[in-house]
């Protein structure tokens, strides 16, 4: 424990929590004293924000949000990986795909929501679609990367020993791209908490991204705040659950590329 | 006799044609629902919206918002970067901050901004520069921080210290890693600008998007979201050129670029 | 010494044009005997990995064909086994050693994981690694992550052990020990070495034959018996008066003039073999 108390809690940790402290007494003290609807007091908000979220709100409001988020990323790891490994291992494939894929990695996935709302209409179904299909390019085009840039010694290796070409593909290929297969998936989270926000915003009847909007337009400002703060925290803690798991499953990753070879 | 590579994928772009016509070829059967027109009248749509100014003036918009908060929103994160990077102080103050403030998505944003700036080309400025803001910061702070130590020394050596040896030495290393930053952020802000309309704006393509999908008028709406698309490639392939062009030393800029 | 066993591998006419159109191979014959050590040596670029990469199938030949006893080898046999040159790139960096060396072994349906884990185990120790079974490549040193190649190979018990250029990239000391460790892995296992290096010392410190290729478009320039003693020592074999005069007489063959001779070879084979004769450059 004195470990990781004497590892933590150094002076330049401390320090860094100084501003925003400062921050936020500034924040209570002009509140209080403009008296306006827009700016309610620190302690106004932390109020609401426990009152909220401790309550069915939380049920009603942010679990819909998750479990679309969640539906939606998963079914663009899944497909987006398979289908980014095969194109990036058959580099035929990736010549035919490649002009198409460009293409749909650049437009806006939020300007695909319109579409989403047209063909599937704005239940849950349209939010995990929309999720899927703007989380997946960045693991497609990763996963094909990584896929294609695999040293051919190590496919020749494999050649050598006898290995079928699913073989080949599963312990070799897939592996090889993993590093760069992670880092598309973590743009691809990035990218589904801003889906699920914004197609909350446009096109729902619940969910967080909803919910914030709501308060703004019914004037329940320190509602809104407070759900800013649980996005806010869903974030952060999303994040770095994702580099927790990165750095287990990838640690050779590190060790092999920060040192000197 | 050596053969040479062509430079411009054939295949693929052959494959998008002969996608296209396929598509076509359903729409026209009616085998596709009645929400997925022929590319025909989409691009029948996105001629005349280009030409007569439907689309084109709203392209014109989006493009002025997007670029007026790209500035602002780069300017103030390359200054902060360049401090919070060179001065531990002033990282020290500002880091917690940053930790928290960072992940959250500058759409949840969207709802304060309207608070108070209203519907409108302002609002949505703040939005996108808040957008803007992170990651450029992030690839500052790295940069700057990142800068080989030896070339300092070398620099001390010669008598180029303090603000001297920041203008000659830690900001031209550094500028790499701000161009990549730049790069990533300028994308980002495109997204966040047809969103920002798209969600609550007044003006723009994406308020077109909206309005087009409200009014039922479908090859317009595709027209427009092709279009964005487009624009995001061409945005990116001209930062591409110009990070390369600008970073000349580095080794992914030596090598032949995409 | 050379073995007196016959061969089990024949490189017959071999030619390998790339396709870009360079003739890197113009016409190779040789053969590698049982439990041999062979080692194939030349100047830099004359397709000595192009050579190995085709004998053992990971590429075809254009013209000609390889016979592993007796039979046309078509596709990677399980007999042979490549090592690369450039082991940090061949090994697999989210496998420990042992993860490494285990590696071919696990879809052998053949051997149970009992059978799997001593055959690794045995190469392991074999190589001298026996005390970092779970190190990652990036840990060890340039000549363990080549040691972890070669047990890697040697695990999977082939009969040729293929070697291209295997100690090109560590230090000189390190080149010693490996020389020493793969002599060694052919008396304990039994398996024949096929070389290929630049490095003429070493060809002949280690071979029982080497095979001396021109400059490209390549040819066998001449197959030299080397019947230096056994077993080989580092200091004493190539202090041997014997050993000066085989690496003189290569060092001869691919100097300026390893160049002329492959011109000379490439306009007229017979001619210039008949004429090359008499001068007395190269025995038929």
């Amino acid at each position: 424990m004195t470990e990781f108390r004497k590892k933590h809690f150094t002076r330049g940790n401390f320090s860094g929590f100084i501003t925003p402290v400062i921050a936020l007494c500034l924040w209570e003290i002009i509140a209080r004293i403009e008296h306006t609807v827009y700016i309610p007091p620190v302690s106004q908000i932390f109020a609401t924000f426990f009152h909220e979220w401790f309550s069915p709100t939380f049920h009603q409001q942010a679990v819909p949000s998750l479990y679309r988020m969640a539906n939606g990323y998963v079914f663009a790891t899944v497909v987006g990986i398979t289908i980014g490994t095969l194109i990036g291992a058959y580099k035929p494939v990736y010549k035919l795909l490649d002009p198409v894929l460009q293409f749909l990695r650049a437009t806006p996935p939020t300007a695909i929501i319109p579409v989403g709302i047209l063909l599937i209409g704005i239940g849950d179904q349209m939010k995990i679609v929309v999720i899927a299909f703007g989380a997946m390019w960045p693991i497609v085009l990763n996963a094909a990367d990584g896929a294609r840039l695999v040293p051919f010694e190590r496919l020749e290796t494999a050649r050598v020993f006898g290995l079928t070409k699913f073989e080949t593909l599963w312990r070799v290929i897939l592996p090889s791209a993993s590093p760069m297969i992670a880092a598309g998936m973590r743009t691809g989270l990035s990218i589904s908490l801003i889906l699920i926000v914004v197609s909350e915003m446009i096109g729902s009847t619940d969910g967080l991204g909803y919910y914030i909007l709501q308060a703004q337009r019914t004037f329940a400002i320190p509602e809104m705040y407070g759900g800013i703060v649980l996005l806010a925290i869903l974030g952060y803690t999303l994040n770095m659950g994702f580099l927790q798991l990165e750095q287990r499953v990838l640690g050779w990753h590190y060790g092999a590329t920060t040192r000197p070879v | 006799m050596k053969k040479k590579a062509s430079p411009v994928n054939l295949t693929g772009f052959g494959f998008a044609v002969v996608l296209t016509i396929v598509m076509e070829i359903c729409a026209r059967e009616g085998w596709l629902t009645s929400y997925v027109p022929p590319p025909t009248s989409i691009f029948a749509a996105m001629w005349t919206g280009l030409l007569n100014g439907d689309i084109s003036s709203q392209i014109w918009t989006t493009l002025s918002v997007y670029f007026r908060a790209l500035t602002i929103g780069s300017a103030l994160a390359i200054t902060l970067g360049i401090l919070m990077g060179t001065y531990r102080p002033v990282y020290n103050a500002f880091k917690v901050i940053i930790e928290f403030m960072r992940p959250i998505p500058s759409v949840a944003m969207i709802p304060l901004a309207i608070l108070f700036f209203g519907l409108g080309a302002t609002m949505r400025t703040v939005v996108i520069t808040y957008a803007v803001f992170w990651p450029l910061l992030i690839n500052t702070i790295y940069g700057v921080r990142a800068i080989d130590p030896q070339a300092l020394d070398v620099a001390r050596n010669f008598g180029i210290t303090g603000a001297e040896a920041l203008r000659r030495v830690t900001l031209p290393s550094a500028v790499a890693s701000i161009a990549t930053g730049f790069r990533i952020s300028a994308s980002i802000a495109l997204i966040v600008t047809v969103t920002t309309e798209l969600v609550a704006g007044n003006s723009g393509i994406g308020f077109f998007i909206s309005q087009m999908e409200q009014a039922n008028r479908l090859p317009p709406m595709y027209a427009a979201i092709i279009l964005t698309g487009i624009m995001g490639f061409i945005l990116n392939m001209i930062y591409f050129t110009l990070e390369h062009k600008i970073v000349f030393w580095t080794p992914a800029a030596r090598e032949q670029t995409t | 010494m050379a073995t007196s066993h016959s061969a089990i591998l024949d490189v017959v006419g071999l030619q390998k044009r790339y396709a870009d159109g360079t003739l890197a191979i113009q016409q190779i014959t040789l053969d590698v005997r049982e439990k041999e050590f062979a080692s194939i040596v030349g100047p830099s670029g004359c397709g000595k990995t192009t050579l190995l990469k085709t004998i053992c199938a990971l590429l075809a030949p254009t013209k000609g064909h390889v016979n592993l006893h007796g039979q046309e080898v078509t596709e990677p046999p399980p007999q042979m086994i490549l090592v690369f040159q450039d082991y940090a790139r061949s090994l697999f960096p989210w496998l420990t050693v042992t993860g490494n060396v285990l590696f071919p072994l696990k879809r052998r349906k053949d051997l149970s994981q009992s059978e799997k884990e001593q055959l690794a185990n045995e190469a392991i120790k074999a190589v001298a690694l026996d005390r970092f079974p779970k190190h990652y490549p990036w840990q060890l040193s340039g000549g363990m992550q080549q040691r972890v190649a070669i047990a890697r190979a040697i695990a999977f018990r082939p009969e040729i052990l293929l070697l291209d250029e295997p100690f090109a990239s560590v230090d000189a000391l390190t080149r010693a020990d490996l020389e020493d460790l793969t002599l060694n892995l052919r008396d304990k296992f039994g398996i024949t070495m096929l070389l290929v290096t630049h490095d003429i010392d070493e060809a002949v410190y280690l071979s029982d034959r080497v095979f001396v290729l021109s400059a490209p478009p390549s040819t066998v320039l001449e197959a030299i018996d080397v019947p230096l003693p056994m077993p080989r020592e580092q200091v004493t074999t190539r202090s041997l008066p014997q050993f000066l005069e085989l690496r003189n007489h290569i060092h001869g063959l691919i100097g300026k003039k390893g160049v002329e001779t492959a011109e000379r070879l490439a306009t007229d084979p017979v001619e210039a073999k008949l004429d090359l004769e008499r001068e007395g450059e190269v025995a038929l």
